[in-house]
């Protein structure tokens, strides 16, 4: 069967036809939007398979493992190519509605390959084979970036390369030396033979390597290229960017801590735990002292990393669970967020909270999903982030860390701190010139339906979490195996 | 058309809210019907989150019912009277909305037994308290109280839910009635003091208890509706609703009692002096509410059955009492323009309706006989003689009752009696009636319910009986008979009205002392939230300088401390590879790269650069070819060949066409600190790859690719077939990636093309 492969054949698919009419944007709209749908048909089919069985998998040219390269798509994977498809699909949705001018014929090419090389990093099952999906990631993101072309856009590409070359390269020593210890680099090969292995040069080679995934995931101190990117991105395309990039290192994370080098070191998560609670606190501040819209959100995203990161500290069943559901949750709402940005951008031309104002009484839809989507990210009852929270408040309890649940929950506080400037600034603050009217949007339905669509499911998750919860549990359970 | 269709949208608005004021008027009406008919407690089970013991368990005891009925009944006065406050208001719609919203929060919350649900509802009354305190918006200072109304309860709600948690976990289990049956489980625990402590900070920010109370009389920028329903009848009780919920299971903890009856009695004592310094009558309303909030955690700390009377009985003589206040102080803003007390006198010849509401609600609150305000303070009197207080609560008691008798003397007699003697622009006028019979019937009420406590002592004896199982139905009526009451109460009043008499005089000598606003809980807010944006602008600017270099500095000296620490904590066998004889060729080829890469350190020149870096790519050829890997060696050679040389003439055709036209300024090749990192940077990795270097190698995976290549896979070059065969998934990424730069550069390149004259 190709099908555990098909979240990376159908966008790279859909890449190669955008490129060949690459001269017809109305044509490269049409594929691209077939070819988000495909992706989200797909995702569902591979949701439902691994509902049923544990994880379907492909040794390519049917090598026998682990002399193959292996590709899983368990629950975990399925539940992130799922998000994906819907971020490209929405993306897509966006453009057909307004088109930015400074977007090239190869725009869509290189959205799809972004697409395709996340979602095969998702599903690797095979150290080198991720490093090498991350390195499309890479540079489709960069692509991307330097869309713009003006000197702002290269600069913040040439940060963007040069921080997360650092990355890449700390990865590719750390695979080397994995391999060098071990032979190995499937996944299963890897999982058997670390425990051979010295476990004090073990504990150091996998520091490198969760280290060279808290760059790309975006961690304090190697955040760096996110904040120094984001904000010179159309807001729609940042929607995609924070639900992918910073998710394949979660991903990449969750899997290496969980099912690869179990148990890990205590001085690992240790380490891992400090990591996460100044990328909270680091985020949330940064947040708070900015006026831009693009980089409070971004901000935001270093802070949410954060609670991935110490859900995973905790290194239990539950917090990989609760670290999972987070991950699904944060991708959801910042896309979201990021949307609302854009459609405040549309509406008064500035992302700078500054200059813009009146919006609870002029549009008060937008303000009422702006509200749903904020307070999620803060974590208010009943909306999808309070089970996020929740799940790594409790968990942190249970394991005794005290200190980590307050400064979960303190964090939270300046969350909504930061959250509730922009509802008071761009919705409830009267706007700076008096005579000002909201610009009208030619065509509103392509705009809003993507906006319309990410709050509904965001509302259902929070109203319905039970099936939810169980699925990430049980991903977290098939990723922990019969480890404790 | 738009025209026309915007004339029916406002025609439709008006009808819309009719419909939606009824919505609690209904209510209650179905829940005196079902209160009549079916028996409490009243239970329910639906389940929500079953993974997580999270299920919506209503459970409906004399407890919630009189939540219900305070919340319904008065919910329908105040939707009456906001349909006058707000009548022609274009945002009218938001507010019952967001009002209708808030109601159905305020009964989820009394009715749930999860303690996880009711924190659900808990956080949204707060969040809807926020959109309401800041309806008008536009307004700078609705923000502001707005905002710090949320942070205040928002944070206490953060606490709250850690102490639920923590409880939960204790417990295994959520449910409210399940602990109260078997407290032994939570009493034994030693994580209760940090539960209790948690708790409590939940439950006093939302009661605005001392030091946490300071956003309630900032709250009243709210419409008058709203501060009558949430910040006087409703929400602001919700955390004295928690603690009468669970005192059950706590009573008996002395540290529960202290704490409670502390907080309470500070908090009544702090509000009744605050009083003195308002002159807005709102905000006078707003202090004697924390008074009574804190009376009513008193009265929850203390034990024994009479408390419990006494506390049921307070809140419902509250809401009676200090619901027409506030209405009656939104109609004399409606009226007369203003609710500065300096400014208003005499208004019964404008407002007579206002003014006899406001007489009655005051008696009720002075606690005059044959009022319900007389019969709440009876049964404080019995409670206080039943559980044996302190001296000093009794005083401070005391001193609040005197206290709440002259607001009561503000709000009825300097602002309805006398002669209007202020010059105005325009003469007062009554409120539509809409605005005139709510309170009306408020007072009517305390009225009726104080002539006949009978009537509704059902319902306190029930609610009562949620908070003290023991109680039984005779307590009522002893605590109705207390006769020294009398004297304490007359001389409470005449205490009160000298305090009426003198308050200018009191408001003057309190108003010089102004320590308390600096060094008082609103000036810890206020430091606070000055101080939180400096910090957040000096870290900001600290992490996020903008300049590559220590960026990347960063990342590495982070890397190598951290690598450092992981190697040295667990003390790794320290051994050398295994030594083989190297020989002249690896030995020249290391001394190749070593060449090449000190060489990349002392070139400026880019085309020298690309040379010398192709030196490591040659160096590292030879080293393969001589360690046993010819096909390696030979993809190197190539590979570094093509490189060189297609780098080499895109960097001289970029120099003909003389784009770089911005001088960098030169920097000093050797900077110490850089060189430093670097070293040790690279000392680390190298110390790293010596040291899994002398670990035995699995050759698992070598020897098959060596052995199945030719048999399977059907070629020689192992490289090769690693490349196209065994490993094939990795090329197509590694083609993807070319293909994916070459189109990602393709537009900048034709910027370049463009920009070329």
């Amino acid at each position: 069967m190709i099908l555990p492969v098909a979240p990376l054949l159908v966008p790279l698919g859909t890449s190669l036809l955008c490129t060949l009419t690459s001269n017809s944007v109305q044509l490269q709209r049409k594929i691209s939007l077939l070819g988000s749908l495909l992706l989200l048909g797909t995702a569902i089919v591979l949701g439902v398979q691994v509902a049923d069985h544990q994880s379907i998998s492909l040794a390519s040219g049917s090598w026998p493992l682990p002399f193959g390269i292996e590709v899983v798509v368990d629950r975990l994977g399925a539940l992130l190519v799922f998000v994906a498809a819907l971020m490209v699909l929405i993306c897509t949705l966006w453009q057909m509605g307004d088109v930015d001018p400074a977007h090239s014929s190869f725009f869509y090419p290189l959205l799809h390959g972004l697409v395709a090389g996340s979602c095969a990093a998702f599903i690797a099952a095979d150290l080198f084979n991720l490093y090498v999906w991350f390195e499309v990631a890479l540079i489709c993101s960069l692509g991307l970036l330097a869309q713009g072309g003006t000197l702002k856009h290269l600069d913040a590409t040439l940060k963007y390369f040069a921080l997360n070359l650092v990355g890449t390269l700390l990865l590719l020593t750390a695979v080397a030396l994995l391999y060098g210890a071990t032979g190995h680099l499937n996944f299963n090969a890897l999982a058997m033979s670390v425990q051979y292995v010295n476990p004090a040069i073990m504990q150091a080679v996998t520091g490198l390597l969760i280290l060279a995934f808290l760059v790309k995931a975006a961690a304090f101190p190697f955040f760096a290229w996110l904040p120094a990117s984001y904000h010179t991105l159309p807001a729609p395309s940042l929607a995609l960017f924070s639900a992918l990039l910073s998710k394949i290192g979660i991903c990449a994370l969750i899997r290496t801590l969980s099912s690869i080098f179990h148990p890990s070191p205590e001085p690992l998560l240790s380490m891992l735990g400090i990591i996460a609670v100044l990328s909270m606190i680091v985020g949330v501040l940064g947040a708070a002292y900015h006026w831009d819209l693009r980089r409070i959100l971004a901000f935001h995203s270093i802070s949410q990393v954060g609670y991935m990161l110490l859900a995973m500290a905790l290194s239990t069943r539950a917090g990989d669970a609760a670290a999972i559901f987070f991950a699904l949750h944060h991708s959801l709402v910042k896309a979201g967020l990021f949307l609302c940005a854009a459609m405040i951008f549309k509406l008064s031309g500035h992302y700078d909270l500054r200059k813009v104002g009146g919006l609870y009484a002029e549009k008060p839809g937008l303000a009422a999903i702006f509200l749903l989507l904020a307070l999620s990210l803060v974590g208010i009852p009943p909306f999808s982030g309070f089970w996020g929270k929740y799940l790594i408040v409790r968990e942190c309890l249970v394991q005794g860390e005290y200190l980590w649940a307050f400064l979960a929950l303190l964090v939270g506080a300046l969350t909504f701190y930061s959250m509730m400037k922009i509802w008071l600034e761009a919705f409830w603050k009267p706007h700076p010139s008096a005579g000002w009217q909201a610009a009208k949007i030619v065509k509103p339905i392509p705009v809003t339906t993507g906006l319309c669509l990410l709050s509904v499911i965001i509302l259902a998750i929070g109203l319905f979490p039970e099936p939810l919860i169980g699925f990430v549990n049980d991903a977290a359970n098939h990723l922990r195996g019969h480890a404790p | 058309m738009g025209r026309l269709s915007n004339n029916c949208k406002e025609a439709r608005a008006p009808l819309a809210n009719v419909f939606i004021s009824c919505v609690p008027s209904l209510l209650f009406l179905g829940l005196i019907l079902s209160l009549y008919h079916v028996p409490l407690p009243w239970t329910f089970v639906l389940p929500w989150v079953p993974s997580l013991n999270v299920d919506l368990d209503v459970y409906i005891d004399g407890l919630s019912a009189q939540f219900l009925l305070l919340i319904t009944g008065i919910g329908s006065l105040v939707f009456f009277y906001a349909r006058g406050y707000l009548a022609g208001h274009p945002k009218a719609k938001r507010l019952f909305i967001l009002l209708v919203l808030f109601l159905f929060a305020m009964i989820g919350a009394v009715v749930s037994d999860n303690l996880l649900v009711l924190f659900v509802f808990w956080e949204l009354t707060s969040v809807l308290s926020f959109l309401l305190v800041g309806f008008n918006h536009e307004d700078v200072g609705s923000r502001k109280s707005a905002q710090q109304a949320i942070l205040v309860t928002g944070v206490g709600g953060l606490f709250l839910l850690a102490g639920f948690i923590l409880l939960g976990e204790i417990a295994g289990t959520y449910s409210i009635q399940a602990f109260l049956h078997s407290p032994s489980v939570l009493i034994n625990d030693s994580r209760l003091g940090v539960v209790l402590v948690l708790i409590f900070v939940g439950a006093f920010t939302k009661s605005a208890q001392f030091p946490f109370h300071f956003w309630l009389p900032n709250a009243m920028a709210a419409p008058t509706p709203v501060s009558a329903y949430l910040h006087s009848a409703t929400m602001v009780k919700l955390g004295i609703y928690l603690l009468a919920r669970l005192d059950t299971a706590f009573s008996d903890i002395i540290f529960w009692e202290y704490a409670l009856v502390g907080t309470g009695t500070l908090t009544a004592v702090f509000a009744a002096v605050q009083t003195v310094y308002e002159r807005d009558l709102k905000r006078i309303l707003a202090w004697s509410t924390i008074a009574t909030l804190g009376t009513l955690v008193m009265l929850v700390g203390l034990p024994g059955h009479g408390a419990a009377l006494a506390t049921v009985a307070l809140f419902f003589a509250h809401a009676l009492y200090k619901a027409p206040l506030f209405f009656v102080a939104g109609n004399l803003d409606h009226g007369a323009g203003t609710r500065e007390i300096d400014k208003l006198t005499g208004m019964r010849h404008y407002m007579p309706w206002t003014a006899t509401a406001a007489l009655v609600a005051a008696l009720s609150m002075a606690g005059l006989p044959l009022t319900f305000g007389f019969v709440a303070k009876d049964a404080i009197s019995f409670a206080k003689a039943q559980a044996e207080v302190l001296h000093l609560v009794s005083y401070a008691t005391v001193f609040v009752n005197v206290v709440s008798v002259a607001v009561a003397a503000i709000a009825a007699i300097h602002i309805f009696w006398g002669h209007d003697t202020i010059p105005r622009k325009s003469h007062p006028h009554e409120a539509p009636a809409s605005m005139i019979i709510p309170p009306l019937m408020l007072v009517l009420c305390g009225i009726v319910f104080g002539l006949a406590p009978t009537l509704i002592d059902p319902l306190l004896g029930a609610a009562a009986k949620a908070m003290s199982p023991e109680f039984d139905a005779t307590t009522v009526n002893m605590a109705y008979d207390l006769a020294p009451v009398i004297e304490v109460t007359l001389g409470t009043i005449a205490l009160g009205l000298l305090v009426y008499l003198r308050w200018d005089w009191l408001h003057e000598r309190l108003s010089r002392i102004t320590f308390l606003e600096k060094v008082g809980p609103e000036g810890w807010y206020l430091a606070i939230m000055d101080t939180l944006p400096v910090i957040a602008a000096r870290l900001t600017r600290i992490v996020q300088h903008g300049i590559l270099p220590r960026y990347l500095m960063t990342m590495l000296v982070t890397v190598a401390v951290l690598l450092l620490v992981l190697l040295t904590a667990a003390d790794p066998p320290w051994l050398w590879p295994p030594s083989t004889n190297l020989g002249v060729p690896v030995a020249s080829a290391s001394l190749l790269i070593i060449v090449g890469g000190l060489a990349a350190c002392f070139v400026r020149d880019h085309l020298v650069l690309l040379l010398v870096g192709g030196l490591v790519g040659f160096g590292s050829a030879v080293l393969f070819m001589f360690t046993g890997a010819p096909d390696l060696a030979l993809t190197q050679f190539f590979v570094e060949t093509v490189f060189v040389v297609v780098v080499a003439t895109v960097l001289v055709k970029l120099r003909r066409l003389k784009i770089r036209d911005r001088q960098v300024p030169l920097e000093p090749l050797i900077r110490p600190l850089d060189l430093f990192v670097a070293m040790a940077f690279s000392l680390i990795v190298v110390v790293l790859t010596l040291l899994v270097s002398a670990l035995p190698f699995d050759a698992q995976l070598t020897d098959f690719y060596a052995t199945r290549s030719l048999a399977e896979a059907h070629g020689r070059n192992v490289v090769n077939l690693i490349l196209v065969d065994f490993r094939a998934l990795d090329t197509l990424g590694e083609i993807s990636v070319l293909f994916f730069s070459l189109i990602a550069v393709l537009p900048l390149l034709k910027r370049i093309g463009d920009k070329r004259p």
